[in-house]
């Protein structure tokens, strides 16, 4: 699975990974014609940034404003999630998913828990109508 | 609802977007003339259009965002903070467990127990540090800044 091809934002920000799979949240694609339904794929993380950083976070706290730190490590483990994902719909033929969410849970402070699950799929183009 | 009602509710909604023909300009201009209240309910929603136009203008302004890494100041700044707290950590600890040991009232069993709660827990530290340090060379996931 590529993850070198970045997304960035208009500031320069990076904001994801380009995927050589189509992932969307609705059920059908526009202009695509659903010939399979492969099945459901997930992939989850939990990932934590280091000590200094969530003292760091801590202190951001007690100012307010956004915590950096955690924002950032909300983006890795949303990445990490959605990758896994992807790689086990290519793993099992498909060639795009749909229906895809992300859901979280709570099992360590301090700690980004990142399930995306959704349906692997193989699509084919729809031909114009002459 | 009636269809002449449905034409001067579109014609409202086109107007307000300003998306009007010129023969459907034509049209509403007349329709003001003829139903007052729609001049009323077209300056109210114009004035609400004015209003959620700003706040958009404001929120994509709000919306620049740095990158995370964006100066390399703040990390070395980050950096010698980091490594001043802990260094003063280890002193600290290090200091604690001399005089813990050094202590004549401490039997020995205290000590020996200590000893080896504190060497496990520094031995499983270094492990997963190793661990990590082999993993974040390859973490292609250090790059996400939002």
């Amino acid at each position: 699975m590529s993850k070198h091809e970045l997304m960035r934002s208009s500031s320069g920000a990076v904001t994801g990974f380009q995927r050589p799979i189509m992932i969307v949240t609705s059920e059908n694609i526009p202009g695509y014609t659903i010939v399979e339904t492969v099945g459901i794929v997930r992939g989850n993380t939990i990932r934590a940034r280091h000590i200094g950083r969530d003292l760091l976070a801590s202190f951001r706290n007690v100012v307010g404003g956004e915590v950096r730190e955690y924002t950032k490590l909300m983006g890795e483990s949303r990445e990490q999630a959605l990758d896994r994902m992807a790689e086990q719909a290519v793993e099992l033929g498909a060639n795009a998913i749909t229906s895809v969410r992300l859901t979280t849970s709570m099992l360590m402070n301090g700690a980004a828990e990142i399930l995306a699950y959704g349906t692997a799929v193989r699509i084919e183009k729809d031909i114009p109508q002459e | 609802m009636s269809n002449q009602q449905e034409r001067h509710e579109m014609l409202l909604m086109k107007a307000v977007d300003n998306m009007l023909s010129t023969q459907e300009q034509q049209e509403f201009e007349q329709l003001l003339k003829t139903h007052p209240d729609y001049q009323a309910e077209y300056e109210d929603f114009l004035q609400i259009k004015h209003g959620t136009d700003a706040l958009r203008g404001r929120i994509l302004a709000d919306a620049k965002i740095e990158p995370y890494t964006a100066s390399p100041t703040k990390n070395v700044l980050f950096g010698f903070s980091f490594f001043v707290m802990l260094a003063g950590s280890i002193m600290m600890m290090g200091c604690g467990a001399y005089f813990f040991l050094s202590a004549p009232n401490v039997p020995l069993w205290v000590k020996v127990s200590e000893s080896l709660f504190f060497t496990g827990g520094a031995l499983l530290f270094g492990y997963v540090l190793q661990a990590r340090l082999r993993s974040i060379k390859h973490d292609p996931y250090k790059e996400i800044d939002i």
